[in-house]
């Protein structure tokens, strides 16, 4: 059946185009900025006459078949630049590229309606593409300026718990995220243990997050895509901008290395509390009151990217990340005596103690991607990546015995510990533009996993015995995988009101013995009815990879792990329909979406298994394997440009999970299963100095397992015996088995979450004789500004109370908030 | 006015920082009963009744319960009420022993409880040939399990000594007769044919968990037929005891979910780290183990 339509397609394919070559002509080429050359993606050409338009890709390339005419008037346009209206004549195929020009945010609401309406005419379903300049507006905590945390504040994204940067989108766990950085996955994206996100926002320049209707180029992961484009770097000036917060300070560098030609862009971020805070531990430590040594923890960013036009056809891009999280301990305590020997001489005894530890973990990437085009209707990107993810815990202890001064015993103890996972890539993308009816993607890729499930060793050497050296699970002990993949879609303008979306992904991966393959068909509706854009889509997923997390905070102790033939890949489908519409008076995009979401083969620890107890286990023994099911309807009311810009989102939802060993197989709410989440962002600019920012956020609780009662367990196997121990008072106690009852797994809600977040931007324009305009910013910002005593987890306390004459244990449940208000100042600037 | 300010702002910044309080969640107490049995053909059949008590507040050790009907069923033929054994909350069929192969069903029922029911099928008897060597402070016990390979075996290997009642005086407070009790050894099991396997199941100190010196274990993903264990008890003669005592047996795998998930059971609720479950229960109703084993038992 699938074949058939395939052959029809084609056919069609081919007749349209050559009844639609007779008398039509191509305009294709690039929309850019033309202070910095960098290309922007998204942006919109439309002839309104015609009625017929494009977007950029995410190179910026632009390609439109249109009848031929002496004249075309076209209207280009992007958010925060000046619409440009260009007339051209089309007797012939035309390569023309569209320089727009930044502009001030007051002027845009007056020409809005010349745009084209992006969010109604697109059959795309749960795509949300926030402009960057609107994330860096967000109010941040320390003033950090976080991607991540402003991708959570979207409808049909959660952000797990206060403060931390993880993404569950539309009742999916974090690994169902594929997170890509130039098409690189970014499998750790996070910093100091989940509450900063690992992108400078400085060096990125687009970020698309698609949570639904997920066109057939896309694959790999059950829930969401979140394409982030790091800028390309100026073609025209160097130019750096940077900032100084409370906690880390960033600089980009970006400028041509050949004018018009080749573009070089470099960009860092690093914390200093370790560097501010040494001299503090030095001084307390000469004092006798410090740790005994050296504490710390710091992480650092660094992106670079080279950018080569080698010629009208042909440009190359070379992008790469580094970022790394280190904490690390290193005490030292001496002691020593002198004895006093009959002889007169003395002894020097003493003892020295160390311990060095270092948790360090961080993610690389590398890409080279390769744009060409073929002809003015077939542009093709060659990529190939490089992603690795590591985790390494090294800790040691060395305990020495000394006689003046000379080791006489020794004992010395370490542990190390390595996980991680290696990708490396290898694709081909093709858009395919025949006539203005039809944009066709298609392509292949290939992935070559190595996944590093946790290696440990330890070395035990101690005086006058042998020396212990024991691989628990060897480094080579490595799980090698290869995922193919090939995909075509067509997104068909059918008639003026109806356009459709459909493709096809198939799939393959090859794991040990194991081979799964899947074909995954992908289809979006849209039909224009009035102002009012419907919407529905139906696809299909299959996620090849697992995440083992303990707490799904997004630790770096969470493995990566490969689908297996006793683990099987994870699969979904997802149906969603929705409206959307814009008030182009208002400025306003509007839109509602619904959506049923049931997933297959999810994994969870068993009951009491984690990722250090007993590692020479496979890891294979210690998950359960079941299923989950996620629905909900989001509402997103956003404004992009104007003086007051921002979003309302609200999301309704469900988030189950069925696992035949948990919960005695009694289906349960994710952790993270919240019914009602509200963002509220917006920022105004007051005048050219002032612009002022807020969100406010609400969650309902988070799902929590927390003890309900306590009762006696069965004690007496083999036989019939009690066991006694001397208690309180000299009085005997039975030491029966006390056990306590959770009632149904996450049968408990924390209290609901909420806060203000707020920026006050301060600019100032100086006038500077060698490197030109400076352009400085002050923030004053207050991250949770009514202070809202927001949960973070629950423990069920137990404490010696007074209670009828003696001492009691007595139990209470304590809330711990982990973020106060919290004000904050950072300087930026731009020269 | 600007003092005030600056005290309003440091008493906001001192409330801010207390991150932790005391809440109370309305988590309403569901009184269940309890339902606990282990029963073996050596034994007339008995079983223990008790109810919950709150997480929170004074930690009370869960009340037995005495006033309840107890009714037993043979491979769904009843056998008749169980009688109240005048230890609290136990309740037994006085001279009945379970026999091998047949399912025992207990359904118990109290005011203002619901009722709570639970089954469990006895074990066959294992084929077991044992020999005991002694050496100064190991006691070393050899088997070997002759079953039928066709089927799942579930097994236990326990050590224990017990020790009799002892009076115990402490200057200050009146003296008390600890009952007699069990305590737990420490031991290691080796099953000489797969190499470096050593089941360690040292158990922690009396006041510990008393299940913690059970070792189970299946012959799903080893096959013990016609293989030798050695089971090394290390007696600690600084302790009073009548000497100590090996039980092999075959168990129903009620036991083994139990162990299984009596771990993970003693987290606290955290949100971070483990997440907290339930241990492993079989009794419809309420709360509870209805189990039951059949083995040997040797004394070292």
């Amino acid at each position: 059946m699938l074949k058939y339509f395939w052959c029809l397609f084609f056919c069609h394919l081919v007749c349209a185009e050559a009844s639609y070559a007779q008398n039509r002509f191509t305009i294709s080429g690039y929309v850019e900025d033309i202070e910095s050359g960098e290309k922007l993606i998204g942006a919109t050409i439309y002839a309104p006459d015609l009625k017929a338009g494009t977007v950029a890709n995410k190179y910026g390339f632009y390609s439109i078949t249109l009848p031929a005419a002496d004249v075309v008037k076209f209207v280009v346009s992007f958010v925060g630049y000046k619409v440009q209206l260009q007339e051209i004549p089309l007797r012939k195929d035309v390569v023309m590229n569209f320089r727009l020009v930044p502009e001030p945010a007051s002027n845009e609401t007056e020409i809005l309606g010349e745009r084209v309406e992006n969010v109604v005419q697109s059959t795309r379903m749960g795509t949300i593409d926030v402009p960057i300049a609107q994330i860096r507006n967000v109010p941040a905590i320390l003033g950090e300026r976080d991607l991540l945390k402003a991708i959570q504040l979207l409808p049909g994204v959660k952000g797990g718990t206060e403060g931390s940067s993880g993404m569950y989108v539309r009742g999916g766990g974090p690994d169902q995220n594929l997170i890509l950085l130039d098409g690189a996955p970014v499998y750790n994206a996070s910093h100091l243990f989940g509450f900063f996100s690992v992108f400078n926002t400085d060096a990125i320049q687009h970020v698309e997050l698609t949570k639904g209707g997920f066109p057939a180029r896309y694959g790999g992961r059950l829930s969401s895509v979140l394409d982030i484009s790091m800028k390309e770097g100026n073609l025209r000036e160097w130019q750096a901008d940077g900032g100084i917060g409370i906690i880390s300070s960033r600089l980009t560098v970006q400028g041509p290395v050949i004018k018009d030609k080749m573009s070089l862009l470099v960009s860092g971020r690093r914390t200093y509390v370790d560097v501010l805070a040494r001299p503090v531990i030095r001084a307390l430590n000469a004092q006798g009151e410090g740790p005994g040594g050296d504490v710390g923890y710091y992480f650092y960013d660094l992106n670079a990217k080279l950018n080569y036009i080698i010629s009208s056809k042909d440009r190359i891009y070379l992008s790469t990340y580094n970022g790394k999280d280190h904490a690390y301990t290193d005490i030292v305590s001496v002691s020593e005596y002198k004895t006093n020997e009959p002889s007169g001489n003395p002894t020097t005894i003493g003892s020295q103690e160390r311990i060095d530890g270092n948790l360090k973990w961080g993610n690389q990437t590398t890409s080279l991607r390769w744009n060409h085009l073929f002809s003015q209707k077939l542009f093709a990107n060659t990529m190939i990546t490089y992603s690795d993810y590591a985790f390494n815990i090294d800790i040691s202890s060395e305990f020495k015995r000394l006689m003046n001064g000379k080791d006489v015993e020794r004992d010395y103890q370490r542990a190390r510990y390595l996980s991680g996972i290696t990708d490396k890539s290898a694709r081909i993308d093709f858009d395919y533009l025949p006539v203005p009816t039809h944009a066709i993607k298609f392509g292949l890729s290939s992935i070559w996993h190595e996944y590093r499930p946790g290696a440990a060793s330890i070395r035990v050497e101690a005086t006058g015995e042998a020396v212990i050296d024991t691989t628990l699970v060897p480094k080579t002990k490595l799980t090698k995988a290869t995922e193919m993949a090939a995909y075509i879609e067509d997104d068909w303008t059918l008639s003026g009101k109806m356009k459709v979306n459909f493709g096809l992904h198939a799939s393959g991966f090859w794991v040990g013995k194991s081979f799964y393959p899947s074909l995954q068909p992908r289809l979006a509706l849209r039909y224009l009815a009035g102002p009012y854009a419907l919407k529905a889509s139906f696809v299909t997923m299959r996620q090849y990879i697992h995440l083992l997390a303990n707490s799904g905070v997004g630790l770096p102790t969470d493995l990566w792990l490969p689908a297996t033939d006793r683990v099987k890949p994870q699969a979904a489908w997802q149906v969603a329909a929705g409206v959307s519409r814009v008030f182009s008076d208002l400025g306003l995009e509007a839109s509602i979406e619904g959506y049923y979401k049931p997933m297959k083969n999810l994994i969870e620890y068993k009951a009491g298994a984690n990722f250090l107890n007993d590692p020479s286990t496979d890891w294979q023994d210690k998950v359960e394997i079941g299923n989950g099911e996620a629905y909900g309807l989001e509402f997103f009311l956003q404004k992009k440009i104007g003086q007051t810009s921002g979003w309302i989102g609200y999301t309704l939802s469900w988030s189950n999970r069925t696992f035949p060993n948990l919960n005695n197989g009694v289906t349960f709410p994710y952790r993270y299963d919240r019914r009602h989440d509200i963002a509220v962002v917006v920022s105004h600019k007051f005048s050219k100095k002032v612009d002022f920012a807020f969100n406010w956020v609400y969650g309902s609780g988070n799902a929590v397992t927390l003890a309900q009662a306590r009762y006696r367990g069965l004690d007496q196997v083999p036989g019939d015996f009690v066991a006694y121990y001397i208690g309180w008072q000299n009085k005997p106690q039975e030491a029966r088995v006390i056990l306590t009852d959770y009632g149904s797994r996450n049968g408990y809600r924390m209290t609901p979450a909420h806060r203000l977040d707020l920026a006050v931007n301060v600019h100032r324009d100086k006038a500077m004789s060698l490197l030109g305009k400076r352009i400085r910013t002050w923030t004053f910002g207050a991250y949770n500004a009514y202070n809202h005593k927001n949960p973070f987890y629950i423990y069920l306390s137990a404490e010696d109370e007074f209670y009828k004459g003696e001492f009691v244990k007595v139990s209470k449940y304590k809330q711990v908030s982990i973020i106060p208000v919290i004000p904050s100042i950072s300087y930026t600037f731009k020269l | 006015m600007k003092k005030i300010s600056i005290l309003f702002a440091i008493s906001f910044f001192i409330w801010g920082c207390d991150f932790e309080q005391v809440i109370e969640l309305e988590i309403p107490l569901k009184s269940q009963l309890v339902l606990n049995g282990a029963f073996c053909p050596d034994s007339s059949l008995t079983v223990h009744l008790s109810k919950t008590t709150a997480a929170v507040g004074v930690a009370e050790p869960p009340a037995f319960v005495n006033n309840a009907k107890v009714t037993a069923w043979e491979d769904n033929k009843l056998l008749g009420n169980l009688t109240w054994a005048g230890v609290e909350g136990r309740f037994t069929l006085k001279d009945f022993y379970p026999q091998p192969g047949k399912t025992y069903r207990i359904k118990a029922t109290s005011v203002g409880f619901p009722d709570v029911e639970a089954e469990t099928t006895i074990p066959e008897p294992i084929k077991l040939r044992a020999n005991i060597s002694k050496q100064e402070t190991i006691i070393t016990l050899d088997f070997t399990l002759d079953d039928n390979p066709a089927k799942k075996n579930i097994y236990m290997v326990s050590a224990y000594k017990v020790i009799p009642p002892k009076l115990f005086s402490v200057v200050g407070y009146p003296p008390y007769t600890i009952p007699q009790s069990v305590m737990p050894q420490y031991c290691v099991m080796k099953a000489i044919f797969i190499p470096q396997s050593q089941f360690n199941f040292e158990n922690s100190e009396i006041g510990g968990l008393y299940c913690g010196n059970r070792l189970t274990f299946n012959d799903l993903l080893m096959k013990p037929e016609g293989n030798t264990f050695t089971l090394n008890v290390y007696n600690e003669g600084d302790r009073d005891g009548s000497g100590g005592y090996v039980f092999v047996g075959a168990i129903s795998e009620e036991i083994t979910k139990y162990d299984t998930t009596l771990g993970s059971n003693q987290n606290n609720g955290a949100v971070l780290g483990n997440e907290p479950s339930n241990v492993y229960g079989n009794v419809k109703g309420g709360l509870g183990l209805l189990a039951s084993y059949n083995g040997v038992r040797y004394k070292l």
